[in-house]
């Protein structure tokens, strides 16, 4: 995307502010005028004043222009800090929906470190081209423009026209020198945060390897090396803005000396009076800074294309699933089927899936299982459709799973993680995301199925408690239980679990395990097993290799078979001392 | 010099721009010099002004008017190069320093990751900004208008003296302003963090939020909660502007208006000359400039300073080294636990008066429940947490290869040089051979040069292993620690994974924590703990019985 795309999809938004910015844009405006025009009527008052009965009025003129000066610059401020506030909000929103469909399949790419960079450190950097942007802009135009022509009426049009190049020099000429190097620059420092933040959440998150190997020198050694790639980038930033700055000044200087040499040979000719002089000459030390402001603003403007421009690049990545608004049919049942199978990895030598067909019957309780890598994850996945199978069908109770919408779709089929999310809020807050008007009792329902209701009635606030109180003193299993207690909360025909009870211990994952077998006949149950002892009695039980269903039957079938099964169980059988 | 922004911060004074000092007396320099110029240039109007009405040649004047503007322009271009050496020389530093104190904070600190790395990007950035920018001008903005005063003190001592009078508001409505704007800053940015930290947790959870499909829903609370957090600041912004507005007016009137009057009646007076009482007009405009500098650059002093604070609280929160107990010399490879004991900062009792010995090149199962103590004795061998009571010597290093091993994003080579920075190539390439990982790396990808991926995912769970493995063997250590490595793969993996924990465990003490009954079946020796406390040290030839006694131990 070039940066001027950029701006006007930044500008579009602004439309329905318009009238809001004009008033800001108008209000600097006036505001800088008349901090041009203070000064120079106040030199001229001062060298015309004859008597001392001249300064009282001189006082009020005077005091008068400065609070309406004042005023100005208030609207100004608040309206133009209104506009920037409600876009910031805005993007901030956007930016929430528009990662929504890319989740998680099209995420997996990114580092996560950089993606929150993107949307809480770029948003902010976006802020100056609303807030100290266009009103300026228009300040830094209109203003000279105002100005030369109050010096020619009021003045002299000779001296005013001489005045007049300067500040158009700086608006229009000044801001473009060496820009392309500067967008470049800006987007690579960008980036660079972007890469140090990575690199910080990588370091911090390994700071026990990092104390095993006392590699602490080595790490801050890398982080280094990242803050000198920055340090180079902000030098060559600041060595384009010495140019760019000193350019301008050289300019506000050399007006000074052009309209006052000019201002002089005309006073001296008898063109001018002295008071007129006077003005000219303060009007030329004071009235090219509105045009200069502008200089300085162009590398916070341009940070600000470089942060939306990788906003925009997210908001504009094809989703990896593509929903559809309504129905295009309507499942007859809860069965599960999927037909010829495949799922590639972009980065992987061997497809994830590889031309998988099975069948879960309606109200069956199906396991799967196999080796860390086989594609058991990735095939119940399919069910809630983070990503579609590059070849083959996926199909719940016979209609295909793309012609379904999300909420029938979700509303049929409740999966749960082997790493569920636990949200800020209360436990209440954390149940009623499943369903939000069920009942107390249907709350603690699904509590005591998932084995948590003792712990929630033991907490000082019961389900007021926040998750935030209980921060890491939550353990995984406590977790693994509320997203269970959720799922049953769902009332859905199919349940996938997916290893969600891998961080129980033994006692309690049977606890949870005997209430989710009391729904067998009513409900599909799709079961990625953790531990093979907690889905022995399952009707039918599917074992993946290298994303080949390479075995199924039931337990008692396959324990015989001599199989990848029964390896998998004698290997099993060598207990875990831990789980006794 | 003192620097303002250093002021309460407590006994732990943590000076965050020490690395930039020099830079940053260069800035003030500048801008102290620009001003002088600036006052000189305006004084030379005034002369030309006066030679014009007296009808004597300003040529020379003119040319010296140049000079000095050239000058200043010069001293322009030199204050952004300052302003970056600053801000790019602060930020090296805290960033080296954040990253030191998260990981002397170690992995047991309870740090959020996310907090840490806000801190160390977002926060330093702001924290750069404000010594780079923000903090020249407001100390210049302070010191330049008494400069300006000395100069109009040449032209007529009354004018100077009412300047002088009126001065002072300028330091203190700077202050009035810089306060008022703090408090809505500060108020700003506690809500949107609040907000952002709502946006983490909606971006992390959205896999859940969607298929609970809740993520529209989701949405809708972050945009009225986003709505309530704008039009809470814009509440605040609106009473609080009003401060722009007195400053803005009264500056003006403070100082142009001032200048003007005092110029008028010493003009009509006779003491000052006509360019002369322009020269103080100009002066007093000259005056204004320090405010709207600053007053362009306040966001950034706000937000600064917020952050600084949040950069120094970090900072002062890691403890100072502990006193090194006198170190008990001990033959390489052994360990000897006595009376140890260790509590969590919060007081939670992790280990009571665990007592054993190990020799050198012996092979030490540690057994027991999860929760009960393993792991955390793992970590003082290791050096990783210090004994709350008694003492451990530990013969020479200690290595770890735990059950889930952290690899960093980057190449191979990357992951095995943390170990040994130091390392040549053929080593490297020895130690994944050993590893059973070079015909691997050496047909797959680039090499040593091969990217693991975040958090290692481009790798399987066994390779992953083994190339903790092979970064364990680069460290000449004579004690090894394994956390059972191989309940985490499969099949084929862990006959790999079984030759490459033979090489690396072999010649040294090996400290064995098991989950398994056939891990255990091979060790010399085992250590029975439960809930902190050691049970039982088992010989080697009873080890087989060690699964009943567990058992007997009672359950997690």
């Amino acid at each position: 995307m070039t940066r001027s795309q950029i701006a006007r999809r930044l500008l579009a938004l602004l439309k329905p502010l318009i009238p809001l910015m004009t008033v800001s844009a108008s209000s600097r405006v006036v505001n800088q005028g008349l901090g041009v025009l203070i000064p120079a009527l106040a030199a001229a008052l001062v060298v015309g004043s004859t008597d001392s009965s001249d300064v009282w009025a001189l006082v009020a003129v005077l005091a008068a222009l400065s609070v309406v000066k004042g005023t100005f610059r208030y609207v100004e401020q608040f309206t133009g800090h209104a506009v920037a506030f409600r876009l910031l909000s805005e993007l901030r929103i956007d930016a929430y929906r528009n990662i929504v469909p890319l989740a998680p399949a099209g995420l997996e790419d990114e580092r996560t470190g950089d993606l929150v960079a993107r949307v809480i450190g770029d948003i902010d950097r976006v802020e100056p081209f609303y807030a100290h942007t266009i009103a300026l802009m228009a300040s830094a135009l209109l203003v000279p423009v105002l100005t030369a022509t109050g010096l020619a009426i009021w003045v002299d049009p000779v001296t005013a026209a001489v005045f007049l190049p300067f500040p158009i020099v700086m608006v229009l000429v000044i801001p473009w020198i060496k820009a392309r190097q500067i967008a470049k620059t800006s987007s690579r420092a960008r980036e660079l945060a972007g890469e140090t933040a990575a690199i910080f959440t990588d370091s911090v998150q390994g700071a026990r390897e990092v104390a095993i190997f006392k590699a602490r020198e080595v790490v801050a050694g890398r982080i280094e090396a990242q803050s000198r790639l920055a340090a180079t980038t902000k030098r060559a930033l600041a060595r384009v803005a010495a140019s760019r700055t000193g350019l301008a000044d050289l300019l506000a200087g050399l007006a000074v000396v052009a309209v006052a040499a000019v201002a002089a040979g005309r006073y001296q000719t008898g063109l001018l009076e002295l008071g007129g002089l006077a003005a000219a000459v303060v009007v030329a030390w004071v009235g090219t800074a509105p045009a200069r402001a502008l200089e300085g603003i162009v590398p916070d403007l341009e940070q600000a294309l470089a942060a939306a421009g990788r906003l925009f690049d997210l908001a504009d990545r094809p989703p990896p699933v593509i929903e559809r608004g309504a129905d295009a049919d309507s499942p007859e049942n809860g069965g599960v089927e999927f037909e010829d199978v495949t799922v590639r990895f972009s980065n992987a030598s061997r497809p994830a899936l590889d031309d998988v067909s099975l069948v879960v019957p309606d109200g069956s309780f199906v396991a799967v299982v196999g080796p860390s890598g086989s594609g058991k994850s990735t095939l119940v996945e399919l069910l809630a459709r983070f990503r579609d199978p590059d070849d083959g069908r996926v199909l719940l109770g016979g209609s295909d799973l793309r012609q379904l919408s999300p909420s029938t779709r979700r509303g049929r089929v409740a999966f749960v993680p082997q790493r569920p999310e636990i949200f800020f809020g209360t436990i209440e807050d954390n149940l009623r995301l499943a369903r939000s008007n069920a009942t107390d009792d249907e709350l603690w329902g699904a509590l005591g199925r998932a084995a948590l209701a003792d712990w929630v009635r033991s907490l000082q606030r019961g389900l007021g408690t926040t998750t935030g109180e209980l921060g890491e003193t939550m353990s995984g299993g406590q977790r693994q239980r509320l997203a269970i207690a959720r799922a049953f909360l769902r009332e859905s025909d199919v349940l996938v679990l997916d290893e969600a009870t891998s961080e129980l211990d033994v006692a309690t994952e049977r606890l949870v395990l005997d209430e989710l077998r009391q729904e067998r006949g009513e409900k599909t149950m799709l079961v990625v097993a953790h531990r093979l002892e907690s889905v022995m009695d399952a009707d039918e039980i599917l074992v993946l290799q290298g994303g080949r269903l390479v075995e199924r039957g039931t337990h008692t079938q396959l324990a015989a078979g001599g199989g990848v099964y029964s390896g998998l169980w004698r290997r099993h059988n060598d207990m875990l001392i831990e789980s006794t | 010099m003192k620097d303002p922004t250093e002021n309460g911060s407590g006994s732990a004074d943590v000076r965050l721009y020490s690395a930039a000092s020099t830079s940053l007396r260069s800035s003030i320099a500048v801008g102290w010099a620009r001003a002088l110029l600036g006052a000189i240039a305006v004084l030379v109007i005034g002369s030309i002004l006066d030679r014009l009405v007296a009808g004597q040649p300003v040529t020379p004047h003119l040319a010296w008017l140049i000079a000095i503007l050239v000058a200043r322009a010069l001293l322009a271009a030199s204050a952004p190069i300052f302003s970056t050496q600053t801000s790019t020389r602060v930020e090296s530093d805290l960033r080296r320093r954040i990253i030191d104190a998260a990981l002397r904070l170690g992995p047991q600190s309870g740090l959020r990751t996310g907090e840490t790395v806000g801190k160390a990007t977002e926060g330093v950035e702001a924290v750069g900004a404000l010594a780079g920018t923000f903090l020249p001008q407001l100390i210049a903005g302070i010191s330049i208008p008494l400069l300006l005063g000395i100069v109009v003190a040449t032209v007529d001592w009354p004018t100077a003296v009412v300047l002088v009078l009126v001065l002072p508001i300028v330091p203190l409505l700077l202050r009035l302003l810089e306060k008022r704007f703090a408090s809505v800053s500060a108020r700003y940015r506690a809500t949107a963090d609040q907000l952002a930290a709502r946006f983490l947790d909606g971006i992390q959870g959205l896999r859940t939020l969607k298929t609970l499909d809740r993520a529209d829903s989701y949405g809708d609370e972050i945009a009225t909660e986003a709505e309530t957090l704008r039009s809470e600041t814009m509440g605040l912004l609106r009473v609080n502007q009003l401060a722009l507005l007195a400053v803005d007016t009264l500056f003006t009137l403070g100082t142009v208006v001032a200048a003007a009057v005092m110029a008028a009646i010493r003009l009509s007076a006779g003491a000052i000359t006509v360019g002369e009482a322009v020269a103080v007009v100009l002066l007093g405009v000259m005056l204004i400039e320090p405010l709207s500098q600053i007053g362009r650059f306040f966001y950034v002093g706000a937000i600064g300073r917020a952050a600084a604070a949040q950069v120094k609280e970090l900072l002062t929160s890691v403890p100072p080294p502990a006193d090194q107990a006198l170190e008990v010399e001990v033959p390489a490879g052994s360990i000897c636990f006595e009376q140890v004991g260790f509590e969590y900062p919060d007081g939670t009792r992790a280990l009571t008066s665990i007592d054993f010995e190990i020799r050198p090149g012996e092979t030490v199962a540690l057994v027991g429940p999860s929760g009960s103590g393993k792991t955390t004795i793992a970590h003082l061998v290791l050096g990783l947490l210090e004994p709350t009571h008694g003492s451990i010597s530990v013969g020479g290093q200690a290595v770890m290869v735990p059950q889930r091993p952290f690899l960093f994003h980057g190449s191979v080579a990357d992951n095995l040089l943390i170990a040994r920075p130091d390392a040549g190539e053929d080593e490297l390439w020895s130690a994944l051979e050993a590893a059973e990982l070079s015909k691997l790396f050496s047909e797959r990808g680039n090499g040593l040069q091969t990217e693991v991926g975040e958090r290692g995912l481009q790798l399987s769970a066994g390779e992953v292993q083994r190339l903790a493995i092979a970064r364990a063997l680069l460290v000449d250590a004579p004690i090894v620690v394994l956390d059972e490595p191989t309940s985490n793969v499969d099949l084929e993996s862990e006959a790999r994974l079984r030759v490459a924990i033979e090489h690396l465990t072999r010649d040294r003490t090996l400290l064995l924590i098991a989950h398994r009954r056939s891990t255990v079946s091979g060790v010399g020796r085992a250590l029975v703990i439960d809930s902190g406390t050691l049970i039982n040290d088992v010989p080697g030839r009873e080890v087989g019985d060690i699964f009943n006694v567990t058992q007997a131990g009672g359950p997690s």
